[in-house]
């Protein structure tokens, strides 16, 4: 779902995209920073250990491949956090995989952290350690609502940058609703399983709000 | 017992897959090299798998576009040399975007110089400085070039063909080797987000001290 360095450059639409990106990510990033509790910390370090890691991990289909995202996750456990535990995984993938750059950060921070937010929205409510099947379908929501919503925020960011660019927008939505499933088990066998172990993870109380 | 722990084993072995070192994401990449005046290129997915059908441009260091062409089943393209300068080729398939800069030092000096041009032999600015490194695909918005002296590879001199093979092998595998991701890339990424994580966590404590001061 990364969109590549200089892909969006060539345009004045396309750099209208990524500075709206940019601007985003720092008001995301800002409140993520400031609803950040200090018992929060090790979550966010690890899951953003999990999201650089998997991220780098492709899946077959077909003749293209992509990669898991749990972004859903990420947003259902860390609310506002997940924008600074995004961004840090996307920086540190440029700089050492060459995935993305630096000018596209913005954006790529914000089609994947911007549905972990509204996901933590609309499903965290429904997460209980005393109900493992409202757990589960919250987590299966929240996983693969997550990747429809970035994957469809990724072709509005490809499309507006120029026409030309349409066809790669509906290639990349296509290959994403196809794992999206799989994202949804994941993020639901997880927060399972978290249910199960460490319940207090659970509860949607660290983002101070939302 | 599997049940209960299924999420936990399913991560472990992810996170396991991961650290192999194998199989990274979905990226593209540029291989060129000149022979004659003839510039032949693959583009290629990680795991050297060919990408067949990605858009290939060619750009003059002004921005113009020199060529256009789409590789082939194998990935390979190639584009004939029209003018003596730096050719920016970028590759695009399916949203992923890979750069590669043939320098003009290795087209022949036969060919007219491009208008405007500013061929550059040494690195570009935004690489990591170092003159053996080479093209990269789309990670800083800039492209390391190509710098060596056009006698090295005798390839767009016409030289001894097998000399001429053995050169763009090894020079494959030289961009292979620096193209590759290693288990210890990861674990310093990871390394680098968890001492990140530690220096915030020293913040939010003084932060924690003073609410409950």
């Amino acid at each position: 779902m990364h969109i590549a360095e200089g892909a969006l450059s060539g345009s004045p639409q396309g750099i209208a995209v990524l500075a709206a990106g940019w601007a985003a990510t720092v008001v995301g990033t800002s409140m993520g920073l400031r609803r950040m509790h200090y018992e929060q910390v090790p979550q966010v370090a690890l899951l953003s250990c999990t999201f650089f890691v998997i991220s780098l991990i492709p899946i077959p289909l077909g003749i293209t491949s992509a990669h898991l995202i749990l972004s859903g996750l990420i947003g259902l456990i860390l609310g506002w956090s997940a924008f600074p535990a995004i961004l840090v995984a996307l920086i540190l993938q440029g700089r050492i995989a060459s995935v993305g750059g630096l000018t596209t950060l913005g954006i790529n921070t914000l089609v994947m952290a911007g549905p972990a937010i509204i996901c933590h929205g609309l499903c965290a409510r429904w997460l209980d350690a005393r109900r493992p099947w409202a757990t589960w379908w919250a987590g299966f929501s929240a996983g693969s609502l997550a990747v429809i919503l970035g994957a469809i925020m990724n072709a509005c960011a490809i499309s507006l940058a120029g026409k030309e660019f349409q066809w790669i927008a509906g290639a990349v939505l296509l290959v994403h609703l196809a794992i999206s499933p799989v994202e949804g088990l994941i993020t639901a066998t997880t927060v399972g399983f978290l249910g199960k172990v460490r319940p207090e993870l659970l509860r949607p109380n660290w983002s101070a709000g939302w | 017992m599997y049940r209960r722990n299924l999420g936990l084993i399913i991560l472990t072995a992810l996170l396991v897959l991961g650290l192999q070192g194998r199989g990274w994401a979905h990226r593209v990449h540029i291989f060129a090299h000149v022979h004659g005046t003839e510039i032949h290129g693959e583009v290629f997915a990680e795991g050297e798998v060919p990408v067949a059908g990605a858009v290939v441009t060619a750009y003059s260091p002004a921005g113009e576009k020199l060529s256009e062409t789409v590789s082939d089943d194998e990935g390979q393209f190639h584009f004939t040399a029209t003018h003596r300068c730096d050719w920016r080729i970028v590759a695009e398939s399916e949203g992923h975007r890979a750069t590669y800069t043939v320098l003009a030092t290795e087209l022949p000096a036969s060919l007219p110089e491009a208008p405007g041009s500013a061929s550059s032999p040494s690195a570009e600015e935004g690489s990591d400085a170092q003159p053996q490194s080479h093209a990269e695909d789309h990670a800083q918005g800039g492209s390391h070039s190509h710098s060596h002296d056009a006698t090295s590879a005798g390839a767009g001199q016409g030289g001894d063909s097998e000399l001429e093979r053995q050169i763009v092998a090894l020079r494959r595998d030289i961009d292979q080797l620096q193209r590759k991701l290693r288990w210890q890339d990861i674990a310093g990424g990871v390394g680098y987000i968890l001492g990140l994580m530690g220096v915030t966590a020293y913040f939010l404590s003084g932060r924690r001290r003073d609410r409950t001061a």
